[in-house]
């Protein structure tokens, strides 16, 4: 007669499970109340409201250039937008974030995981620019006290 | 045989599994709790919409702005009204918590700074409230 009952479960299995449990109940939350509120259509543009105007003034190209001198706080815009600039003239690009936005913002029409942009031809200056604005930021859950 | 020694093996490595299995069943809990509440919901979209206002003011602005809905949602859970709002203008970052021991978490992109934020409670209730700052 076996008393020693069930074989005990492993610790690296009931982390599975309780992942396992975890994930759907996540995923089902997800699924019933939505993504949340999608602004970054809206963040996108206001990026562009603070880039544009910027170029008609300062030579983006000039050395030591940074986009603090735009009132844009560049440690922010580097984790998860793109700023992307190319004078047409001599295809001198200038650029801060995340490069990739830059091909990822022509297939934004695939998937919402893809960044919402907003890109303009832009004279200023006498020279031709294009402009390419990007944002895939999204709110984060952070404990707090 | 030691079968006092497999007991307590077994006992220990039964309380570990109950303590971690309570652990993870709070927090789930809470995070559920926290959907249901919509507080999630309603944290993302002050976020954002402050997020929105400090991009696109002006220097030298004042402004209000009507957040009633965090306030009922803010009663409902237990969160202290002063600690809904938070605005770190180092890393320019905006925190709204509208549920026990979380917040959402948003950046703005200006370089801007934000004075004085405050939640004004009109008429003293839940009514009608107001989240007032102003920006340098």
């Amino acid at each position: 007669m076996n008393r020693r009952g069930l074989e005990p479960i492993s610790f690296f299995g009931f982390f599975l499970l309780l992942i396992i449990l975890a994930s759907g109940i996540i995923w089902g939350i997800s699924v019933f109340y939505g993504k949340g509120y999608d602004y970054r259509s809206s963040e996108a543009q206001t990026l562009a409201d603070l880039t544009v105007p910027c170029l008609y003034t300062i030579d983006f190209f000039a050395e030591g250039f940074s986009l603090e001198q735009c009132g844009i706080n560049v440690k922010v815009v580097s984790e998860s937008h793109l700023v992307y600039v190319r004078r047409l003239s001599d295809n001198k690009e200038f650029y801060a974030g995340v490069l990739d936005y830059k091909n990822q913002c022509f297939l934004n029409h695939k998937s919402v995981a893809y960044p919402r942009c907003v890109s303009s031809s832009v004279s200023a200056r006498g020279e031709r620019y294009e402009v390419i604005v990007g944002t895939n930021q999204r709110s984060r859950s952070v404990a707090h006290v | 045989m030691n079968k006092r020694g497999d007991f307590d093996n077994v006992a220990t490595r039964e309380f570990l599994y109950l303590v971690v299995f309570l652990a993870f069943f709070i927090i789930l809990l809470l995070y559920v709790r926290g959907y249901t509440q919509q507080a999630v919901l309603w944290e993302d979209y002050y976020a954002k919409q402050l997020a929105h206002l400090i991009d696109g003011s002006l220097p030298d602005t004042t402004i209000t702005m009507d957040v009633t809905q965090a306030t009922r949602i803010a009663h409902a859970t237990g969160k202290r009204y002063s600690d809904i709002f938070s605005i770190d203008n180092e890393n320019k970052q905006i925190s709204v918590s509208l549920r026990p021991g979380a917040a959402t978490r948003f950046s703005y992109l200006s370089n801007k700074t934000v004075l004085d934020p405050q939640i004004k409670l009109l008429s003293g209730g839940i009514d009608k409230n107001t989240f007032v700052f102003h920006i340098a």
